[in-house]
């Protein structure tokens, strides 16, 4: 039998619907003329769907080992059977390597900047690679490197598995975040310590995620804004998280600014869970930090 | 009995030999997959001539070449066969290739080549992949693997649904070998493609929507697909600078009506040859697909005055089936209906080179008319001015005389009415001055009598004169020249 790719479930066909949504608000003026890099998997998931907002579509496919032509040859027959061969250009190989190299296996070079970058990771985002190194966190840091030396906008998608959640990298950044939030005090502490004992990774990388894209984004002129953070069964009843931001350039100073979005707007966001393709808001019991007015601003006020 | 049944008759070098052999030049084998993909389209039409046709997609993009079409696509059975090598059952007079070695061509270039395909109205799709790469491998280490076993180890043929109104057929030719990289030079490819692909004009050529239209109606099942090119629209090249078409039927009798070829062509409005000459000259074609270049007509049919071959570019659509083109196109091969069909064809030729002749006479009989009217206006000026010396009377006349045989001479060969009037007009001004110069001779500059030479003098410069005339007659721009060199240095010196 063909290796057919797998069918996708109805979480992920939602999500997929929110992943538009986020494209449509951010970049309403370019639509249809949109350009796309990402991993769209062989059957072309996400193209499919969203084939009417893009121009062109840059697509990466590495292959299973050992019979790497046949996925990617895959994904360019969909393309053709879809009628959009003519706007795809295929990259073979591994992504993160794709990123930091500039180019793929065959030399075939990447064309900055895309308007949508769509990283729909088959694995974890904490892939380590043969040095230790979390190869995956780096390539993202190159990729938003190289988008803004064109000084565009670009809504960034992330989509990944929880089955190799790095916890020490995790919890080391959460305790940084609990540094970052010291003038919330008693309250801070309360709120780190629930996010760190929580049963569920999600709750942690409902954090984590975007915390990372916008240390990153604020280090390369951009600002960055997050849509709610989505948690749901994949196939195989895989846990699966997808985040979607929205970078904006912002070069009016030389020097960085910190990032625009406050950690409390990111801690206070509730996530989507998605059931049966069905939208649920949850915080997952998670409390909220207070919103930095209605702190009381002294001891006096505490007293009173 | 039994020993004989494990012979084996054919062997793995075959492969290569078949490959590398017939296709010398690789860009030939990109061919061979867009004639199948033709055929596809073509039986899609015939079976279902209601189904818009889509281009044919050509994408080169490093490693991989793919071709792919929405034709009528292939069933199982045929992706079955599809692994056999020389095994086909299509039609030679129905489809462009037909050989069943065509799709092995990849062997010479990659080192997998793999065919999806779904048949019009069965849901289902079907894949047939050829490991080339193991395939030589396995040649390297043992050049006597019998034919069978190759074919049957490393080619697969896997199956999946597929939506029913899905039809299309998608070749790669993954991981292109580097001795094959000239592939990947898309100018070249481009190129090649749009003078072999069974495509349409250029719609930008004035006369291309003229030329199709005549094309469908001469030719039976005549087919222009639509191709692309890494998302560029594919067109046969041409010449703007053409004259209008003309069209020849060539026939098996000329009392018979049944044809052998028909032909269209365009002659250069400007002088002499089309340029660039790999797309000047006549095509030979077949089911719209080119064979060989302009270069075969020439050395075909003109036999005679062969630069005449480039005056013009057009094509020869081949209508007799029996007329068969090599494998690699390149020519047709060698049997008796090729020498009927070189035969008949040079009348295409002769007529061509008739107009050649012509369009060549129209064009000198323009130059001679321009030259003869400059000449005629500047004598007539001079005549005016009063500049013109009296010594040249005799030449001038002869001169005129001269122009008007020339003009006369062309007038009574030219079919072209309009160079006809113009002449005429020519004429009439010529015979004026010509008249008046003879009669009275007004208008002309007499250096004696302006310096009122004595009668020692004239008779000294009247021989001078003369025995110039003696010395140029054979080259009077040269008298003329020295002439009225002698009245610059009379009238230089102060004298006048």
């Amino acid at each position: 039998m063909i290796n057919r790719p797998q069918r996708f479930t109805k979480n992920k066909e939602t999500v997929r619907a929110l992943q538009r949504e986020t494209i449509e608000t951010s970049l309403a003026s370019k639509l249809g003329n949109l350009r796309y890099f990402g991993l769209p998997s062989s059957i072309l998931g996400d193209i499919r769907e969203w084939r009417d907002l893009f121009a062109e579509f840059v697509a990466v496919e590495r292959g299973e080992k050992g019979r790497e032509w046949d996925l990617q040859h895959e994904l360019t027959l969909q393309a053709f059977r879809l009628g959009l061969f003519t706007k795809l250009t295929l990259l073979r190989g591994d992504i993160d390597s794709i990123i930091t190299k500039g180019k793929d296996l065959f030399g075939n070079r990447i064309k900055f900047p895309f308007d949508v970058v769509s990283l729909d990771y088959s694995g974890g985002f904490f892939y380590r690679d043969k040095r230790g190194r979390l190869e995956r966190l780096q390539s993202v840091e190159t990729l938003i490197s190289k988008q803004s030396r064109k000084r565009v906008d670009f809504v960034f998608l992330i989509s990944s598995n929880l089955d190799q959640v790095d916890q020490g990298e995790v919890r080391r950044t959460i305790d940084n975040i609990r540094t970052d939030l010291t003038r919330y005090g008693e309250e801070a502490e309360k709120l780190i310590g629930a996010y760190l004992k929580h049963p569920m990774d999600e709750a942690r990388l409902k954090i984590y995620v975007p915390y990372f894209v916008n240390q990153l984004a604020a280090k390369y002129h951009y600002n960055c804004e997050t849509d709610r953070v989505i948690f749901y069964k994949g196939n195989k009843r895989t846990r699966m998280m997808a985040f979607r931001f929205y970078l904006t350039f912002d070069a009016r100073t030389e020097a960085l600014r910190s990032p625009r979005e406050r950690l409390s707007q990111i801690l206070n966001k509730s996530l989507i869970e998605l059931v049966d393709g069905r939208p649920n808001d949850t915080l997952l019991e998670l409390p909220k930090l207070s919103p930095p007015e209605q702190k009381p601003k002294n001891a006096q006020e505490r007293a009173n | 009995m039994a020993r004989a049944s494990q012979e084996r008759f054919a062997y793995g070098s075959v492969l290569e030999a078949l490959s590398k052999g017939l296709y010398p030049d690789k860009r030939l084998i990109i061919r061979e997959f867009i004639q199948n993909s033709y055929d596809g389209l073509s039986d899609l039409r015939k079976a279902h001539p209601k189904e818009p046709l889509r281009p044919i997609e050509v994408k080169a993009e490093p490693p991989s070449i793919f071709i792919g079409d929405f034709g009528s696509g292939m069933p199982e059975k045929k992706m079955r066969e599809y692994r056999y090598l020389g095994y086909s059952e299509k039609d030679p007079t129905e489809h462009a290739g037909f050989r069943g070695i065509g799709k092995y061509s990849g062997l010479a270039v990659a080192e997998k080549i793999i065919v999806d395909s779904s048949p019009y109205g069965i849901p289902r799709r079907y894949r047939v992949v050829i490991h080339v790469g193991s395939m030589i491998d396995t040649l390297e280490k043992d050049r006597n693997v019998p034919l069978e076993r190759l074919l049957r180890d490393f080619t697969e043929l896997e199956d999946a649904p597929e939506k029913r109104d899905e039809h299309y057929t998608f070749v790669e030719l993954n991981n292109v070998r580097k001795d094959a990289s000239k592939l990947f030079d898309k100018q070249e490819l481009q190129q090649y493609l749009s003078r072999t692909a069974p495509i349409a004009l250029h719609p930008e050529f004035t006369y291309s929507t003229g030329i199709e239209k005549k094309l469908i109606e001469s030719i039976p099942e005549y087919l222009a697909v639509d191709l692309t090119f890494n998302g560029e629209n594919i067109y046969k090249p041409y010449f703007p600078n053409s004259r209008e078409p003309g069209y020849e039927t060539v026939l098996y009798e000329d009392d018979k009506p049944e044809v052998l070829a028909f032909c269209w062509y365009c002659q250069n409005a400007d002088k002499g040859q089309f340029e660039p000459k790999e797309d000047s000259g006549l095509v030979y074609r077949v089911k719209n697909i080119a064979v060989g270049d302009g270069q075969l007509t020439r050395r075909t049919l003109w036999k005679l005055t062969p630069e005449r071959a480039f005056y013009f570019f057009g094509e020869i659509h081949i209508l007799n089936p029996k007329v068969v083109p090599s494998s690699d196109r390149t020519d047709f091969e060698d049997t008796e209906a090729r020498t009927l069909l070189y035969k008949h064809c040079v009348r295409i030729s002769t007529i061509l080179r008739s107009k050649a002749g012509e369009e060549s006479a129209r064009r000198r009989f323009d130059e001679v008319l321009v030259k003869g009217n400059e000449t005629v206006s500047g004598r007539a000026r001079e005549l005016k001015s009063g500049t013109l010396p009296v010594e040249l009377k005799d030449e001038v006349l002869l001169q005129i005389q001269k122009i008007q045989e020339d003009v006369q001479k062309r007038l009574r060969r030219t079919k072209d009415n309009a160079a006809k009037r113009r002449a005429q007009r020519f004429l009439v001004k010529t015979r004026k001055l010509y008249s008046s110069i003879r009669k009275n001779g007004q208008g002309f500059f007499d250096l004696q009598k302006a310096l009122k030479f004595d009668r020692r003098i004239r008779t000294l410069y009247d021989t001078v004169i003369q025995v110039l005339k003696d010395e140029f007659r054979h080259d009077p721009p040269r008298l003329e020249r020295v002439i009225r060199r002698i009245h610059d240095a009379i009238k230089g010196k102060g004298s006048l």
